[in-house]
C-alpha cells in the first residue's frame, strides 16, 4: 500500500516489524524482499520526497550549509522522490570484482570485512531486480566475436578485457510500484522524511518523521534500515549521533561520515592504437554489453595501482603524430594504420578520511542539520593516474602497440578527474567502530537493531557503477534480517 | 606530471660499423629508390629505412627547435646516437632489413627502461625522436609517396537511408539545433564509421537502432542553397576506405507563375500538352472505351488539379513526381468537329489556369 503522508495528521501505523528508511534501490528492494520473505511482518518504508521530480524547495535539504555551493554538486546529484537516485541512474551495471574484497596495503586499504563469495549468490538475484539479461560477466566468452577489434591484452600485458552491461535502466520507483501497492505487508510512506532517531542503551525503539506540512510523528520497530542514499545515510546518522549514542557503537565512530567517496573520471590522454578498435556498447543475445580495459590484479599489485576501467574513444586527427604513424614497423609499430583515441578513464580512488561529510549549525526545514562536504582527491590518486598512464606508455611501445599523448595543457580540465555522482564510504564498512560505523552484516556496531543500506557501507571502491552491488547488498540484508533466504524474484 | 627531459645515449665504447648488404627494404611501403651511399654511418640500406620513415617531420621538427634549432646536433652527430641506441650483444649492422628491426628492438627497449622523449605531450622513444630528426636533417619533411590515398571499398550494409530530396533552400528533416537530419540505417554499424556529405565528414552518432549524421552549418548553407546531386559515402577514415551510398539531391524550386495582381499561382507554366488536334470519333491518343487521351506536362501542379474541357472537369490524374498531368476526354465530348478550351483548374484555391484549345476536325 502507497500512502501520501501529505494527505494525513498522523501515521497510519503506530509500530511496524522493520522501518526502512528511504525508498531507492535499496528501500524497495529490501522493503519487497521482506515482504516476501516474511509474510508474517509488517514493514514500512518511508520515503523523504513524493512520486514525482522533487521540485528545489523540495531537494532543498540537500543544499550544503552557506551561500557556498561547495566543491560537490549535492543537489543536482541526488533525486529526493519514490525510487531515488534510480530516477536518473544511467544503467551501467557491473558487480565489485573479486580482488576489491581483499586487503589493498598500498592504497591503505584492509579490504572488505565479508568475502566476494557471499555477495556472488546476491549478484545473481540483482541482476533481475535490475532487469539486466544476465549476470554473465565473463569477458573472454561474450567478447569472442568482437576479439579483432578489441586490443591484445594477451601475454604479459598488464591489461584484461571486462565487460559492463546495462540495465533499461530500471527506474525503482516506476517499475516496482504496483508491487508495493499490492503488498499487504507493506506501506509505503511519501513524504515520510526521516529526522531522528530514539534510542535506548544499545537499541533504537522509534523513528521520528516529518514532512512540510506540518505532521512530525514516531514510528516505532523492531528493526531499522537507513537507506537514504550515500550521503543521507550519513548526515541521518551524524544527526542522530548528536543525540547521544554509545560510545564504542558505529554511531560514535571517528570514521561515521569519512572516507566519502566518488570514482574519478577523467580523461588524461590521448593515444595512438591500432585503428578499427570498438569499445562501444553492443547488441548481444544475452543483453547489451560493453567491454572495457582494466588492470590485471597482479599489475594493480605491482605497480601499487587501484582499480580502473580504461575507455579508448575514436577520437579527431592529431596534429603532431598522424595516424599513419602507426605504419613504421622501423620505430617498433606493427605497420598498420593507426587511429586516436582519447583515452577515458575511471579511476578508483584511495580511501581517504579527510574526505568527508559532517553536519553545520544551520538547519533545514524540518530541522535537520544541513551538511558540509569536504570533498577532494588525494595527491596519490593523481600519482596513480600519472603511473597508470606510464605504466600505458611503456606497455604500449615496448609491445609494438601504440603511443600515449598526454593531454595538453589548453585541455588540462580533461585531465584532472572530476566526480561521476557515485556516492560512497561515509558509513562504511568493518571489523570495529574504531574504523568504520557497521558491520560485515551492514548493521551498526554496537547498536542491535539498525542497519545501513547503500553504497555508504562500501570500504573500498573499484570502478564499478554501484548500484547493482547496493541492490545485492540488500537482497543480502533481507535475508539476514528475516532469517530466511530466498530473493530472487524481482 | 612532471615533463622529463630528453636523455641522450652515448656511445660507450662501442664501435661502429657499417655493412653495406643487398637485402630488400622495410616492408612498411611502397618501396623506396634506394638511395645512394653518402658518406656516414649509416649505409644505403639503414638509410632507405630511414626515408620511408611516415608522419614523423612534426616530431622531428619539435625535437630540433628544442634542441637548439639550427645549432641542434648534426647528420653525424645523430648517427652516432642513433647507433648507440641500437647496441646489442651482437656487432652492430646498420643495414636493412636487420637495421629495421634493431631500430624497432631499440625502441621497445627504451619504453620498457623509460628512456622517453616528450614531444607536446607524446610519450616517444629516444630512439624514434633521434630516427626521425635524422630522416628530417637528411631528406627534408617530403613524405614516402601513397601515404595518404584513399580507397573505394565496402563498409557496411545500408539497408535504407532518408531523406534523399530536398527543394533549394528547404531544410529536411530540421532538428531543434537548426540541422537537416539524414539517417541511416545500417546493419551492424561500427563505432568508427562516418558519414560524408559531399567530400565533408559530417558529425555521425551511432546507435544499435540507427545511424545519424545530417547538414550542419557552412555544409548545410552550401548544400541548400545551390540545386545539384551531392555524392554521400560511408567512411572509415582510419583506413581511408570510402563505401558511397548515392546521392543527396537538391532539386531547383519550381517556377511558379505571377498572377496579375502580383500574388503567385499555384501552377507553374505549362511545357508542353497534347494532343492539340484529335478527329471527330477517332481519337489520336486512343484509350480505354474509346476516350481520348490528354496531357500537359508542368514543373508544378496542386494536389487537387482537374483537367477543364470548355468547363467540363474531365476524370484527371496528377502525377506530381514526374510533372505529368493526364486526363480522360469521353466520346462524347469529340463526337464533331468543334474547338474547345483545355484548362487547368484547382479545385482548392478556384484558380484557373488557360492551357489551349484542341481542335477536333471531321
Amino acid at each position: 500500500m502507497i500512502v501520501d503522508l501529505l494527505d494525513q495528521t498522523r501515521l497510519p501505523l503506530q509500530d511496524c516489524d522493520v522501518c526502512i528508511l528511504g525508498a531507492g534501490p535499496a528501500g524497495i528492494t529490501l522493503a519487497l524482499t521482506l515482504a516476501r520473505l516474511r509474510p508474517d511482518w509488517q514493514i514500512v518504508l518511508a520515503e523523504g520526497g513524493g512520486e514525482s521530480l522533487p521540485t528545489p524547495d523540495e531537494n532543498d535539504s540537500y543544499r550544503p550549509a552557506g551561500d557556498d555551493p561547495g566543491v560537490y554538486p549535492v543537489g543536482a546529484t541526488r533525486l529526493r522522490f519514490l525510487g531515488g537516485t534510480s530516477n536518473h541512474w544511467g544503467g551501467w551495471s557491473r558487480p565489485m570484482d573479486p580482488d576489491i574484497f581483499e586487503p589493498r596495503d598500498w592504497l591503505g586499504n584492509g579490504g572488505w570485512p565479508i568475502a566476494h563469495a557471499e555477495l556472488a549468490r546476491h549478484y545473481d538475484h540483482a541482476a533481475t531486480w535490475c532487469e539486466i539479461g544476465s549476470n554473465d560477466y565473463d569477458a573472454d566468452t561474450h567478447l569472442e566475436p568482437w576479439r579483432d577489434a578489441l586490443l591484445d591484452v594477451s601475454g604479459s600485458s598488464l591489461l584484461c578485457h571486462k565487460l559492463f552491461r546495462f540495465s533499461p535502466p530500471t527506474r525503482f520507483g516506476v517499475r516496482y510500484r504496483p508491487d508495493l501497492q499490492d503488498a499487504s505487508n507493506v506501506q509505503c510512506w511519501l513524504n515520510a522524511t526521516a529526522v531522528g532517531l530514539g534510542m535506548r542503551g544499545d537499541r533504537i525503539h522509534e523513528a521520528e518523521l516529518a514532512n512540510r506540512t506540518g505532521l512530525r510523528a514516531r514510528l516505532k520497530a523492531r528493526h531499522f534500515v537507513v537507506a537514504m542514499g550515500g550521503i543521507e545515510n550519513a548526515r541521518f546518522l551524524l544527526a542522530a549521533a548528536a543525540g547521544g549514542a554509545p560510545s564504542d557503537s558505529g554511531l560514535a565512530s571517528p570514521a561515521l561520515g569519512r572516507y566519502f567517496a566518488d570514482h574519478l573520471g577523467f580523461a588524461p590522454a590521448l593515444v595512438l592504437l591500432p585503428a578499427r578498435l570498438e569499445y562501444g556498447r553492443r547488441s548481444h543475445e544475452s543483453g547489451p554489453v560493453m567491454p572495457i580495459l582494466s588492470l590485471k590484479p597482479e599489475a594493480q599489485r605491482e605497480l601499487e595501482l587501484g582499480n580502473f576501467a580504461i575507455t579508448p574513444v575514436a577520437h579527431a586527427d592529431d596534429q603532431l603524430i598522424p595516424h599513419r604513424y602507426g605504419r613504421n614497423e622501423a620505430l617498433g609499430l606493427r605497420g598498420d594504420d593507426c587511429w586516436w583515441y582519447r583515452m577515458q578513464v575511471v579511476l578508483e580512488p584511495q580511501p581517504d578520511p579527510d574526505s568527508r561529510i559532517s553536519l553545520s549549525g544551520e538547519r533545514d526545514a524540518l530541522g535537520v542539520p544541513r551538511l558540509r562536504i569536504d570533498w577532494h582527491m588525494l595527491d596519490s590518486d593523481r600519482e596513480r593516474g600519472d603511473r597508470l598512464l606510464q605504466a600505458l606508455a611503456s606497455e604500449w611501445g615496448s609491445r609494438r602497440t601504440g603511443r600515449v599523448r598526454l593531454m595538453p595543457p589548453e585541455l588540462a580540465f580533461e585531465r584532472s578527474p572530476t566526480f561521476v555522482a557515485h556516492h560512497m564510504g561515509a558509513t562504511r564498512m568493518g571489523a570495529d567502530a574504531e574504523g568504520s560505523v557497521v558491520n560485515g552484516d551492514c548493521r551498526v556496531h554496537g547498536i542491535e537493531n539498525l542497519h545501513v543500506a547503500g553504497s555508504s557501507v562500501f570500504p573500498s571502491y573499484g570502478f564499478s557503477n554501484p548500484t547493482l552491488t547496493i541492490v545485492a547488498l540488500a537482497l543480502r540484508l533481507g535475508e539476514q534480517l528475516s532469517g530466511r533466504s530466498g530473493t530472487g524474484t524481482a | 606530471m612532471e615533463r622529463r627531459e630528453f636523455i641522450t645515449g652515448s656511445l660507450g665504447g662501442l664501435s661502429l660499423i657499417a655493412l653495406a648488404t643487398t637485402l630488400p627494404g622495410c616492408r612498411s611501403g611502397p618501396a623506396a629508390p634506394v638511395v645512394e651511399p653518402v658518406q656516414g654511418l649509416l649505409d644505403s640500406q639503414a638509410l632507405a629505412v630511414i626515408q620511408q620513415l611516415r608522419g614523423t617531420t612534426p616530431v622531428a621538427l619539435a625535437w630540433k627547435a628544442r634542441h637548439g634549432g639550427g645549432e641542434s646536433p648534426d647528420r653525424e652527430e645523430l648517427e652516432r646516437r642513433l647507433l648507440a641506441m641500437l647496441e646489442t650483444d651482437e656487432p652492430v649492422h646498420a643495414s636493412a632489413p636487420h637495421f629495421s628491426e634493431r631500430l624497432a628492438a631499440a625502441v621497445s627497449r627504451d619504453f620498457e627502461a623509460g628512456r622517453l622523449c616528450e614531444i607536446e605531450g607524446w610519450l616517444l622513444s629516444e630512439t624514434e625522436c633521434l630516427a626521425a630528426t635524422l630522416r628530417l636533417v637528411l631528406y627534408g619533411e617530403t613524405e614516402p609517396a601513397g601515404a595518404t590515398d584513399w580507397r573505394q571499398g565496402e563498409l557496411a550494409e545500408v539497408v535504407d537511408w532518408g531523406p534523399r530530396e530536398t527543394t533549394r533552400g528547404v531544410g529536411v528533416n530540421v532538428q531543434p539545433d537548426g540541422h537537416s537530419g539524414l539517417w541511416f540505417k545500417i546493419d551492424h554499424a561500427p563505432s568508427w564509421l562516418k558519414i560524408e556529405i559531399d567530400g565533408v565528414v559530417a558529425p555521425t552518432v551511432i546507435s544499435e537502432a540507427v545511424v545519424t549524421s545530417g547538414l550542419y552549418g557552412e555544409l548545410r548553407d552550401r548544400i541548400l542553397d545551390a540545386p545539384g546531386e551531392y555524392p554521400i559515402a560511408l567512411v572509415d577514415p582510419m583506413q581511408r576506405i570510402r563505401q558511397p551510398i548515392g546521392h543527396f539531391v537538391v532539386k531547383a524550386p519550381p517556377p511558379y507563375l505571377v498572377l496579375e495582381d502580383g500574388s503567385t499561382s499555384v501552377f507553374c507554366a505549362v511545357e508542353a500538352w497534347g494532343p492539340d488536334v484529335t478527329f471527330a470519333g477517332r481519337p489520336s491518343n486512343p484509350q480505354r472505351e474509346g476516350h481520348e487521351g490528354l496531357w500537359i506536362r508542368t514543373a508544378c501542379a496542386p494536389d487537387q488539379v482537374q483537367v477543364l474541357y470548355d468547363g467540363d472537369a474531365l476524370v484527371t490524374t496528377n502525377d506530381r513526381g514526374n510533372g505529368l498531368i493526364t486526363a480522360l476526354l469521353p466520346p462524347s465530348h469529340f463526337a464533331v468537329a468543334r474547338e474547345a478550351r483545355l484548362q487547368l483548374h484547382d479545385m482548392e484555391t478556384g484558380e484557373v489556369l488557360d492551357v489551349g484549345v484542341l481542335v477536333v476536325k471531321d
